[in-house]
């Protein structure tokens, strides 16, 4: 207290002068009106502009909740989507069963230029993931979940000399495999579609269901090329343009289908007979 | 000592009278002369004896400002103005301090500290006033040319306004 009465003394012209100003400036606003009309505009753009730099950062920070919600938004739109397509949903043998789950995960890293590239997933056994379950993103088949751990996964991804896909030309009914043979990202071939199937540029590529791990109609790409092969083999050699670049994709959904062991066994009694 | 309040109260009362009764009415029409308009009344406080407590500066700088003020209708501009100066006017002292002090009787007139010196500390003090008194009376730094041209110009006139009667009034104390 006596420390701030001596400030006072020693700097009362200080204060005074100060204490003067805001009387003046204070006059100033309340009794002339053009000064008071200048004074609340700026203020009102002063104090818009500061509310907008805090919202702003706010919403920044808030980026990653959104991101997280929007993600399993994503996944949980993706998963009504797919499964109206299902044959039991068409059939109605029990409208609450749900074949295939989606479950949102990140890509945390990859690989793009090498002949077998990997993409590894934040998400592993914790959530849930296994072996040989389907990635989608949001554009399209990602690829194939290789080894879990338990809280990463490795993806074999369409980009990988390994990867074999089950693919089908829409509303045509032949079926082959889509392998990567360029090292550019964006082609693919497709095998295994006889001879006498009709076929354009532009055909839509659509996964065939057939593997049960991705469902139906996930769409890949387009016909860009076809040729018959030289060696004398009964099928097409088609180029695949595909729709999105899979260098670009950060998020990515796991499917799991909750009958692939239900078929895989059939499958197996059928092969050991 | 009674001498010099009687002077500076004739001094406030005369010099708030030329200001608002006279001094005001006069304006000049067309192109850069509307940009003229005199400013004598600051003279007050800077002539001011050296002695003056610099709180008692800053409170008569306030009241002579409110006066002015409620001629012009313009209630805290000059005051504000005013104030500023006042304060401005103790570092200017300061700053512009002789080599062995000032007399504290006397006050910084003309004939107490020499054409030199006067001219300097009149100059740089009513070049402070106009440029904040035309700042504030605009409030926004938008009507920047505005701003300077009438500092300019009204610095001018007043300047060599209030020179010339500090020739004519010879002031010793």
């Amino acid at each position: 207290m006596r420390n701030l009465l001596l400030l006072l003394l020693k700097n009362g012209v200080h204060f005074i002068f100060i204490g003067l100003q805001i009387l003046c400036f204070y006059l100033i606003i309340n009794f002339n009106n053009s000064q008071r009309d200048i004074y609340f505009n700026s203020s009102r753009l002063f104090v818009g502009k500061m509310n907008q730099e805090v919202t702003e950062i706010n919403d920044y920070l808030k980026l990653k909740k959104i991101t997280d919600s929007l993600s399993n938004e994503n996944a949980s739109l993706i998963q009504q989507l797919i499964n109206v397509d299902t044959e039991t949903a068409r059939l109605g043998v029990d409208s609450n069963h749900v074949q295939y789950l989606v479950s949102p995960a990140k890509i945390c890293s990859k690989t793009l230029n090498l002949r077998n590239n990997y993409f590894s997933i934040c998400a592993g056994k914790r959530n849930n993931i296994q072996p040989n379950m389907g990635v989608i993103s949001s554009y399209g088949v990602v690829g194939i979940i290789k080894n879990v751990s338990n809280n990463y996964a490795t993806v074999l991804p369409l980009n990988n000399s390994l990867s074999r896909t089950s693919c089908t030309i829409k509303n045509k009914n032949y079926f082959g495999n889509l392998v990567w043979k360029s090292m550019n990202p964006m082609n693919m071939k497709l095998e295994g579609i006889p001879r006498h199937a009709r076929i354009a540029v532009g055909d839509s590529i659509v996964t065939s269901g057939y593997s049960a791990i991705f469902p139906k109609n996930l769409s890949i790409g387009t016909i860009s090329n076809f040729s018959f092969s030289d060696e004398g083999s009964g099928n097409y050699n088609i180029d695949v343009k595909m729709h999105y670049d899979l260098s670009s994709i950060e998020n990515v959904f796991v499917i799991n289908n909750t009958m692939k062991a239900e078929i895989d066994s059939l499958r197996n009694t059928l092969t050991n007979e | 000592m009674n001498k010099v309040v009687t002077i500076n109260i004739i001094r406030f009362i005369v010099l708030v009278l030329l200001q608002s009764l006279v001094l005001r009415r006069i304006t000049f029409d067309g192109g850069s002369f509307g940009f003229i308009h005199f400013i004598v009344y600051p003279i007050f406080i800077l002539l001011l004896p050296f002695r003056t407590p610099r709180e008692i500066v800053l409170v008569l700088a306030f009241i002579m400002g409110f006066c002015i003020d409620l001629f012009y209708e313009s209630l805290g501009i000059h005051a504000a103005t005013l104030v500023f100066t006042a304060y401005i006017r103790g570092i200017i002292l300061k700053l512009m301090e002789p080599y062995g002090g000032y007399d504290n009787d006397k006050s910084p007139t003309l004939s107490n500290m020499g054409p030199a010196w006067f001219a300097t500390y009149l100059g740089v003090l009513m070049a402070i006033h106009t440029f904040f008194y035309f700042s504030v009376e605009a409030f926004s730094f938008v009507f920047i040319f505005e701003i300077i041209m009438n500092t300019l110009f009204s610095f001018t006139v007043s300047f060599i306004l209030l020179y010339l009667s500090q020739m004519i009034i010879r002031n010793r104390i």
